[in-house]
């Protein structure tokens, strides 16, 4: 393993190597060119800005000169492969050829906030058929982190076919063709299940895609199971639920405490470019959804999640099972709490609480 | 206090022992990160290399809007993801030689320490980038989620969200690596 010195050596012999590779083009540049060839290099310049006179009428611009450089490319002598480093504007290599989805992630209107979903995966793009009418203009900003210099672009902000601009936007950033998906970012819980399911068109674009089961372990024995994709008549169930709970509460997931979870499904809303989220059903009548990126809870009750479990068939479901020679004993304290998995002697939660909790001091018998 | 951030104040006023002291601080948990982003701990090396060359070279101006070590841990995502793409592009010479690189286990030893520490980060080393960043970041760095928000460029709900994904799955990699899970 490298030690701090040696990693620290590397680094200054980098440093050195430039400095010594810049003073000698300045040496080059001072010396060996006569005035005619620098007077020459000078036109050779790029120069994007100017104070022109137009018609007579004196336009300035901001100045941002550019020089024609190679990258530089320091080979470092003896202790190291060579690396190539950035190049004269100090900023992240590739920035320019980033597409602007990548750079450009939020924007505020109206006081709502506003965050970017288009993935270089594709994910996030609205089809054009649902793009309805266009809102507004808005002028997104970005800051490059290596420079800390801010980079803007203008984009045009449409509605989504029956889907609330509260909820979900199409962003189509200047010069392109394509929509991106932008949802509400700041903190938002819709009221009810019913809220929820109106602002993005549930009923009507709502598609699903399979039923988990959850992975588990029991004694010295591990279970998992193949994913059942979702029928036309598991759809029907589960739609009729979202219409059957339209007046239950959401609730944030900050202060609750989930029980197992009994299956989940996952769901698609293409039109808003939502791909793939998570609806849970605990064992204690929760639902979950992260359908638009923050949890979403509704209390539904036990007797509906059950319902689902039975019509969904999910105790008849057979797992895949692995063995192991024996179990591990669990040496808990007596008092620790939550949920608890052991790895030989030593026992590790799977709660935040585990891991800013110290070590237990002495394993009880 | 950002006591790092002062020793890269010293470091541009030419006090180069400012930067040894920011290398020897955050040199495992960069490189532990990097880790995490391109799945090689060899090429995480380097790159952890290249994100202090960089602050050698080219002395980034550091405005103070975070701390340094978030400054620091975003500037080398950036080169990580950076590197990513340029292997994308084009076909790199592989090294004749991975002198002196650390098996991921020493680093482990090293800067995690702790034994339980050490078999989550090696659970976590098979969940996706995404999920194993964002674990790494809250507990093994101690970043809050404004903090991680700004490294990985996302939104704090996103990074909120992210975190409960991220904590199921890793509860599914502990379960499948053989441990009992008592309800």
């Amino acid at each position: 393993m490298k030690t701090n010195e040696q990693i620290a050596a590397y680094v200054f012999a980098a440093r050195d190597e430039y400095i010594r590779k810049q003073e000698k083009k300045r040496s080059v540049l001072k010396t060996a060119l006569p005035l005619t060839a620098a007077a020459l290099t000078l036109v050779s310049l790029t120069v994007f800005g100017a104070i022109i006179n137009i018609n007579g009428t004196d336009r300035s611009f901001t100045s941002n000169m550019t020089v024609q450089e190679t990258v530089a490319a320091t080979a470092i002598p003896e202790t190291g492969p060579a690396i190539y480093l950035d190049t004269y504007t100090g900023m992240q290599v590739g920035w320019d050829e980033m597409p602007a989805y990548d750079k450009f992630r939020s924007f505020t209107h109206d006081g709502k906030e506003y965050h970017g979903f288009r993935h270089e995966d594709g994910s996030g793009i609205i089809p054009e058929n649902a793009v309805d009418e266009k809102l507004y203009d808005v002028t997104m900003s970005t800051i490059e982190t290596f420079s800390e210099k801010e980079f803007r672009i203008n984009a045009e902000v449409f509605s989504i076919t029956d889907i609330q601009p509260d909820a979900a936007v199409a962003v189509r950033f200047e010069g392109e063709d394509e929509y991106c998906s932008f949802r509400r970012g700041d903190y938002c819980l819709p009221a009810t299940l019913g809220e929820l399911t109106d602002e993005l068109d549930l009923m009507d674009s709502m598609s699903f895609g399979n039923i988990w089961i959850p992975e588990r372990g029991m004694g010295n024995a591990y279970y998992t199971y193949d994913p059942i994709p979702v029928s036309a008549d598991h759809a029907k169930l589960l739609m009729q639920l979202f219409e059957e709970c339209r007046d239950i509460k959401c609730e944030s997931d900050d202060d609750i405490m989930f029980s197992r979870q009994v299956f989940s499904v996952t769901a698609d809303v293409e039109k808003a470019g939502i791909a793939n989220r998570y609806i849970g059903f605990m064992e204690d009548g929760y639902m979950i959804t992260n359908i638009m990126e923050y949890a979403f809870c509704f209390n539904i009750g036990t007797e509906r999640v059950q319902r689902l479990e039975e019509a969904f068939k999910i105790s008849e479901q057979t797992p895949h099972i692995q063995t192991f020679p024996e179990p591990p004993q669990t040496t808990a304290a007596d008092d620790y709490y939550g949920e608890e998995t052991s790895i030989g002697t030593v026992v590790m939660h799977t709660q935040d609480t585990m891991i800013s909790q110290p070590a237990p001091q002495t394993i009880p018998e | 206090m950002d006591n790092h951030a002062d020793s890269y104040r010293r470091y541009l006023d030419g006090d180069d022992k400012g930067l040894v002291e920011i290398i020897g601080h955050y040199r495992y948990g960069l490189t532990l990160y990097i880790g995490g982003i391109v799945g090689d701990i060899c090429l995480a090396e380097d790159i952890m290399q290249e994100v202090f060359v960089k602050l050698a070279v080219k002395k980034p101006k550091f405005g103070g809007k975070s701390s340094f070590k978030t400054w620091l841990y975003s500037v080398a995502r950036n080169c990580a993801v950076d590197r990513l793409r340029q292997r994308a592009r084009h076909k790199e010479t592989p090294l004749d030689e991975c002198f002196e690189t650390s098996d991921e286990t020493d680093i482990e030893k090293q800067y995690i320490k702790e034994e339980q520490k050490i078999e989550l980060h090696k659970a976590m080393k098979r969940l996706s980038s995404d999920y194993a960043q964002v674990l790494y970041l809250r507990y093994f760095e101690d970043f809050d989620t404004n903090e991680i928000a700004g490294i990985m460029r996302r939104s704090k709900r996103q990074i909120g969200d992210l975190l409960y994904r991220a904590k199921k799955s890793l509860r599914t990699e502990l379960e499948r690596a053989g441990f009992t899970y008592e309800d």
